[in-house]
């Protein structure tokens, strides 16, 4: 019996960091979401992204030399999805698709931080973001705009912690043309 | 000539075991063939020989495992030199990446900004501006109408 006792708390501490690991990995992963696949009806994406926390750290690690801040925001950061999508002067289907996200990101109580419906222009945004403990853990933008070209529809998931404000900054450290 | 060897080999394995020891202690001399001495020193030379050649081949592998390594730096130099220039482009392929979705993540951005601003600038409006000028209105109309009866009064007379 004198045995068994370091051994079950040997047990129980393994079992408590295990629990804690997992908590925490769900934290993470908490701000991950899958869009509807809109290719059937605008064809494959005009841009597709798909960042990972490892090669975001990498790009920080780079960036860090010029700008500690962007390092620190990018670390932050565990997974970017990105997806826009040509209209093609047909917005019925991207609407109905922010329609049917926003409503299971409501079910699974993220908060709506931005809505805008704009019926002159036919423009529609949301934005969503969900937290644990006051950490964000993912934001959401959808965006329908038919005035850009034949219509857009932008579709953006970031998982980890990011600062509106602070979106500029990092896109002036990268210094990159997207144009 | 060759009944001679064969013969002499002959005597010399036909004794037993026990008579070879017994001939090891006092051992019996044997004229050797002239052609089997000569072809036994042939043998020795040749060993000589083969021992020569076995030397150098044992300094030969040092050049060999040499290239060897040279050649294997170069494959490790090379293939760092590779994997560095891919994460270099798998860097600026992120770095591009990254800037476009916070491109997107800007234009959203701005777009719910704009329509925050159009939509408090319209509220505004309606909250201050329009009961203003319907105050306006309301204190003016009763001055026109009045003019309007006086207007119609000095018609009347005319």
């Amino acid at each position: 019996m004198k045995n068994f006792k370091p051994i079950l708390s040997l047990l129980i501490s393994i079992s408590v960091v295990i629990f804690m690991c997992t908590a925490s990995a769900y934290a993470k992963n908490g701000g991950k979401i899958d869009f509807d696949d809109l290719s059937s009806h605008y064809g494959e994406p005009k841009v597709e992204i798909n960042l990972s926390s490892g090669l975001m750290k990498m790009v920080g690690r780079f960036a860090k030399s010029e700008d500690p801040d962007v390092a620190e925001i990018l670390s932050n950061l565990e997974f970017i999805k990105v997806r826009v999508y040509d209209l093609k002067g047909n917005v019925d289907k991207a609407t109905a698709t922010i329609d049917s996200v926003s409503k299971k990101l409501r079910a699974e109580q993220w908060e709506t931080l931005v809505t805008v419906n704009n019926n002159e222009k036919n423009q529609k945004v949301r934005i969503f973001s969900k937290s644990t403990n006051d950490v964000i853990d993912g934001v959401v933008v959808m965006v329908v705009s038919p005035q850009k070209e034949a219509g857009e529809a932008v579709f953006i998931n970031i998982v980890g912690e990011i600062d509106p404000n602070k979106i500029v900054k990092i896109t002036d450290t990268l210094n990159v043309d997207i144009n | 000539m060759k009944d001679q060897e064969i013969k002499y080999l002959n005597s010399l394995f036909s004794q037993s075991a026990d008579e070879q020891d017994e001939s090891a202690i006092d051992l019996p001399l044997l004229d050797v063939p002239s052609d089997l001495s000569e072809k036994l020193y042939a043998i020795t030379a040749s060993v000589v020989g083969t021992t020569k050649t076995s030397k150098q081949t044992r300094v030969k592998p040092w050049p060999k495992f040499a290239s060897i390594a040279a050649s294997l730096l170069m494959a490790v130099v090379l293939v760092q030199g590779y994997q560095q220039k891919q994460t270099l482009s798998q860097l600026d392929q992120a770095r591009t990446d990254l800037a476009t979705a916070l491109h997107y993540l800007g234009e959203a951005n701005q777009i719910a900004h704009a329509q925050m601003l159009t939509t408090l600038n319209k509220n505004i409006r309606k909250a201050t501006f329009e009961p203003v000028m319907e105050i306006g209105r309301d204190a003016v109309l009763p001055t026109v109408e009045s003019l309007k009866s006086v207007a119609k009064k000095s018609y009347r007379t005319l």
